[in-house]
């Protein structure tokens, strides 16, 4: 089961909300423990006790640390133990996917949550969890399940212990959840098609504006489909008293690589920059260290959204850029005109996705069409079919990948607040049949 | 915050609304739950909740025409156009064209009867000016692929190139608008290719009378893409009026059928309108006219020939329809090639590329 289907809409979530709502306090985490097992189990019934074992596992670790507080090096070997599983764990989802079989949903959220928390308690950051149920919730949360975000545990232990349930969160929570599966199932997944019909176009069908077309689609439907996912994570952590931070904020508005690095996945970002700040205390400030530092947490950043050697490669591409920022023409963009700055984020980032989209041996040959600008080779009657097809959503998705809906809905709340009201209940209850129209 | 709190609301109404609705519904109108055999249990839950839930087929189709006015003029390889649905083939399976090829060479050489063979283009190759514009690099090119197949046919078969005939008339009603099958205006330029080909002297169209069944037919792609926005299409049928025929008409299956017409118009009150013609498809279907002419002739054909064939009737004493998908081992068995005076393969070229039923041609015993 996904978010993005029937079954969750109409049973699922309805029949937690209920049984949550319905529980004194008390039994509240147990119930959205049950039900995130039960998601689970109905998502991916042979991979629960891969689950279930990876957070006993970790609670046991936790044990160690917390047991052995005087004697660090129990604690760091428990850390290092828990995070050898969480990457037993990752490469066993990697091995899966070569294989062709459905990788462990979640894999790099639960088992590197764990970790990170137990790197906290080692380091006293976070005090020790005794509550097995709420520690296996922290894990795995359903409704962050897929991508994340990841959050340091400080921040959920007070929504654990404390339940603070008021009828606007759960409200905003609910838009929320609807504007995200919104943006995956009509943006994010409308855009893949295209992006599929595109990359399924044989080498002599393929002309310069296939060429970008196919890497401007990618880079949407990413956008969207990560998004929507974070967007309904937020929502149902909404709707079940958790707030949880963002995770994207309009990367494609970015206006350096460096900054559209920053706002995509912002808590994959953190989480890294969070576990490698002990091991970049050891280089003091070297470049040299710097330089390998930031290689490594983009190879990871380039693994997360894709766990293959073209997810790496991808990394490492966008660390070149990453380090050139930093160290050679950071100021200079900060002072380029507005308009270049954001011609050049977007041009090294679709030329990225080049990494992504295409296999090894075809980077070369892609990335001339790309730029082959002979006259009557830019187009052909294929693209321009394919692209009749689906210029709505090409420009829909243009459109609101960059911050105009907040803008415009700021305008109207302040010109015309009960117009804007009214609007903002039919857009909603107008994106729910859409919804509906899309998943049926 | 208000406006959140009340579309939270409606939005809680509406899913709460649509899950009750939906139990309610198959509760009413029986909607099975899928078998266990048909995928997980969210699966199986999916697959009945997008029949269950109200309005399913309206926001179906809702979506299809949402869609067709922000450009999709394609659906499951079918193009949507503004008054018909056009099947596009996908390239064909080489090892079916193979085997299909080698069959029909291999029963040509045995045989000294004159065997002929024509293959019939679809809609998407001959209406290619009806398809949505910058289509043509998707429609497989079906003329080229029929050369080909003559090519290596030559020698062996008599082909019959009814290609150009089709396009020459393709401003006129050729194919059903929601079928992707001939109407039989179009069997009609088919049968005219194809008799003279054969040596007859084809009848011109003023000897056959036109009536048009009362019933609107919508046919099967039209259920595939849910697209609203096309006319159903009307089947009309066309009588010979010259000297009196009187035609009979066997189908030979588990029962033998037989219809004293060749349209027997009372299967349309019974839903399938289709079947009008020759009674619908059988694996072996005899037609017969008691007149003056003594040929015979020998049809192994698909769907497609059911509306040429009542135009062959006119010119031979004796049809035998045989459909090689349908037709039993012992069916195949029990012709005799030698009572007949011509042999005719008519197939469309979908069925030739994707289907390799002709290839059973090697399994009868053809004395």
């Amino acid at each position: 089961m996904t978010f993005f289907s029937l079954t969750f809409l109409l049973i699922f979530l309805p029949a937690g909300i209920l049984l949550y709502y319905a529980l004194p306090n008390r039994f509240k985490n147990t119930a959205l423990l049950l039900l995130s097992l039960c998601f689970y189990g109905l998502a991916q019934p042979h991979f629960l006790w891969l689950m279930a074992a990876g957070i006993l596992f970790d609670y046991g670790m936790a044990c160690i640390i917390h047991f052995s507080s005087k004697r660090p090096a129990a604690g760091r070997l428990a850390c290092l133990f828990s995070f050898i599983k969480s990457g037993g764990y990752i490469l066993y989802g990697a091995l899966c996917v070569r294989r062709g079989l459905s990788a462990p949903v979640g894999i790099w959220i639960y088992t590197l949550s764990a970790s990170g928390y137990l790197l906290e308690l080692f380091h006293r950051e976070a005090p020790f969890e005794q509550n097995l149920v709420d520690f296996a919730l922290y894990n795995c949360f359903f409704g962050r399940i897929f991508w994340g975000p990841y959050v340091k545990y400080t921040l959920i232990r007070p929504q654990l212990k404390k339940k603070r349930l008021t009828l606007s969160s759960v409200s905003s929570g609910l838009v929320l959840m609807m504007q995200g599966v919104a943006k995956k199932v009509v943006l994010g997944d409308s855009l893949f098609a295209f992006y599929q019909s595109l990359a399924a176009l044989e080498e002599r069908d393929r002309t310069l504006l296939s060429c970008w077309m196919l890497l401007l689609s990618l880079a949407l439907s990413i956008h969207f489909i990560f998004s929507g996912y974070c967007d309904v994570a937020r929502g149902l952590g909404q709707i079940f008293s958790f707030k949880m931070p963002r995770n994207i904020f309009f990367p494609l508005h970015a206006h350096s690589v460096r900054e559209l690095v920053e706002r995509f996945n912002i808590s994959w970002m953190d989480y890294l920059r969070r576990q490698f700040s002990s091991v970049s205390v050891l280089f003091q400030g070297s470049n040299a260290g710097d330089i390998v530092m930031v290689i490594v947490r983009m190879l990871l950043y380039g693994a997360w959204l894709s766990f293959s050697p073209n997810g790496l490669w991808w990394g490492l591409y966008l660390a070149l850029f990453f380090l050139a920022e930093k160290y050679f023409y950071g100021r200079a963009l900060e002072k380029l005109p507005y308009l270049l700055g954001k011609i050049y984020t977007w041009l090294a980032f679709l030329t990225s996705l080049i990494l992504l989209a295409r296999p090894f041996d075809d980077w070369g040959a892609f990335l001339k069409t790309m730029f082959h600008f002979e006259p009557g080779l830019w187009y052909n009657d294929t693209v321009i079919y394919i692209l009749s097809q689906n210029y709505w959503v090409l420009t829909l998705g243009l459109l609101l990948s960059y911050p105009v809906m907040p803008k415009i809905s700021a305008f109207f709340k302040k010109k015309w607040p009960v117009c804007a009201d009214i609007s903002s209940v039919m857009i909603n209850l107008g994106l729910m049949i859409l919804i509906v129209m899309f998943l049926i | 915050m208000l406006s959140k709190r009340i579309s939270a609301v409606f939005i809680l109404l509406i899913m709460v609304e649509l899950s009750l609705a939906s139990i309610f519904r198959a509760y009413l109108y029986g909607l099975p739950f899928p078998e266990p055999s048909q995928g997980t249990p969210v699966e199986r839950m999916e697959t009945f909740l997008g029949e269950a839930v109200p309005f399913s087929r309206t926001l179906r189709s809702a979506m299809v025409e949402l869609r067709y006015l922000l450009g999709f003029r394609e659906q499951d390889g079918i193009f949507l156009t503004e008054n018909r649905l056009i099947e596009n083939i996908e390239e064909p399976v080489s090892s079916y064209v193979q085997s299909n090829t080698e069959a029909l060479i291999h029963f040509a050489q045995q045989q000294s009867i004159p065997t002929y063979i024509t293959l019939i283009p679809t809609a998407s190759a001959i209406l290619q000016n009806a398809t949505p514009s910058f289509s043509d690099s998707r429609i497989y090119n079906q003329k080229q692929f029929i050369d080909e197949r003559y090519k290596n046919f030559s020698g062996s078969l008599f082909c019959i190139d009814v290609y150009s005939a089709l396009l020459q008339n393709n401003s006129q009603s050729l194919y059903f608008g929601t079928e992707s099958l001939l109407s039989m205006q179009g069997g009609y330029f088919v049968y005219e290719t194809v008799s003279r080909r054969m040596g007859n002297a084809p009848y011109g169209l003023d000897r056959f009378e036109i009536s048009h069944l009362p019933q609107r037919y919508y046919g099967s792609l039209y259920h595939r893409v849910e697209f609203r926005n096309v006319e159903p299409d009307t089947i009309s049928l066309f009588y010979y009026r010259g000297d009196s025929k009187e035609f009979s008409v066997v189908h030979h299956e588990e029962t033998d059928k037989v219809y004293y017409t060749l349209f027997p118009t009372f299967l349309a009150d019974l839903g399938s309108p289709l079947d009008v013609m020759l009674g619908g498809q059988s694996p072996v279907v005899d037609i017969e006219q008691q007149r003056k002419f003594n040929n015979s002739l020998l049809v192994f054909c698909d769907r497609q020939m059911f509306s040429v064939l009542p135009f062959l009737a006119c010119d031979y004493r004796n049809i035998r329809a045989l459909d090689l998908q349908q037709a039993t081992e012992q069916q195949l068995q029990d012709i005799r090639i030698s009572q007949y005076d011509e042999i005719l393969f008519a197939y469309s070229v979908d069925t030739f590329m994707h289907s390799n039923a002709i290839s059973r041609i090697k399994n009868g015993s053809w004395e």
